[in-house]
């Protein structure tokens, strides 16, 4: 924004006291800090925005494209940038499942451990039920055939809990074949930048360019333009104009 | 068995690994990011099997076959693309390139046995 007329009474009154050594460190900080406002203020604003709006307003208004991106809100940028968060997040489900996994696995190992065991015993109790069928053991073997039949389901639960754990480490495929999905669409963006780049910025940076004009007259101006041109000229020649 | 995995995707070597180790392969499995660290693997190590992505960065998969079968070290070793090309030029451009097998991302335990199976000589 152009400096108010207090700033630049401020700025002469600082000029009048310096020697002419000073004057253009001083022209050049105050240039350089002009320039730096008005970049500023250009990616703040697209349109006619006031100066009111609240930071969660102008986040917002940045969002829905009504005001110059910021950097980190850069399509390609934010693209890779949720490509990483996925494969980090989907990284950290994995190493979860492989818990699960070696979990299960111990699980597995203990009933291994336990079923020589229960099956000898198990044998032994069939054998002594069958041969004195009259004992007073026979109601401590059908708990224990309850116990055998428990031990079998845990160890049927714990294989399917294995096989889920598989299947949902196979189904995080998933996370790679979107990340290349996405890529396509990169590559797209990347494409249309460098294609509009072509049309509407070749060779921008290596060409000298001028000052970018403040006032293009229309063409219906121009004849009165003209007129308002040779008549400051008269003016100045005629020394009304100092 | 030494199997090399070579992805982009830490997901994607991670759940090659794991399905290796699943079904019997596990016994040692390199990693690399793409086919320039394969081949920087592949020089201090031999392997027995290849299971290489397509797309990838600074070298892709299909360069790293046509690289590893130039070189006369590792011109037998099996190489099997896992990858989301499905096109069938790209199939045959991947064979022709020197891939022995090809595997369609989103895969099944089951098929990458039977690729492995295959390329090793392992099933008629």
């Amino acid at each position: 924004m152009a400096p108010d007329q207090s700033e630049i009474d401020a700025l002469l009154a600082e000029l009048n006291k310096k020697d002419s050594s000073e004057l253009d460190s001083i022209i050049e900080n105050y240039e350089e800090k002009d320039e730096n406002e008005i970049e500023d203020k250009a990616m703040e604003y697209k349109g006619d925005k006031n100066d009111f709006s609240s930071e969660g307003d102008v986040e917002s208004e940045r969002l829905r494209g009504e005001r110059l991106p910021l950097k980190e809100h850069r399509v390609i940028d934010r693209l890779d940038e949720i490509n990483k968060e996925s494969e980090e997040k989907v990284n950290r489900l994995f190493e979860k499942l492989e818990n699960i996994s070696a979990e299960v696995d111990e699980v597995e190992n203990l009933i291994e451990n336990i079923k020589p065991f229960v099956n000898k015993h198990k044998e032994f109790m069939d054998f002594f039920v069958e041969h004195f069928p009259k004992t007073s053991i026979k109601k401590n073997y059908e708990y224990f055939k309850n116990i055998v039949n428990i031990l079998n389901e845990i160890e049927g639960k714990v294989n399917s809990i294995r096989d889920d754990t598989f299947d949902a480490m196979d189904i995080l495929q998933f996370q790679d074949i979107t990340r290349q999905k996405i890529e396509r669409v990169i590559s797209v963006i990347k494409a249309l930048h460098d294609y509009l780049n072509s049309w509407f910025a070749s060779d921008y940076e290596s060409v000298p360019r001028a000052r970018v004009a403040h006032t293009i007259v229309d063409e219906g101006e121009k004849e009165e333009i003209d007129e308002e041109v040779e008549k400051i000229i008269k003016q100045m020649q005629r020394g009304e104009i100092k | 068995m030494r199997i090399i995995t070579v992805d982009d995707s830490s997901t994607m070597r991670r759940i090659i690994k794991n399905t290796l180790k699943r079904i019997g392969y596990g016994d040692e499995i390199l990693e690399a990011e793409n086919g320039k660290e394969a081949l920087d693997v592949l020089s201090n190590n031999e392997v027995d099997l290849i299971i290489t992505d397509w797309n990838m960065p600074v070298m892709d998969g299909l360069t790293f076959v046509k690289k590893v079968r130039s070189d006369s070290k590792f011109d037998d070793v099996p190489i099997i693309m896992v990858t989301t090309e499905a096109a069938k030029e790209d199939i045959i451009t991947a064979l022709k390139a020197g891939v022995n097998n090809y595997v369609v991302k989103p895969f099944t335990p089951q098929v990458l046995k039977e690729k492995i199976e295959a390329v090793m000589g392992l099933k008629d």
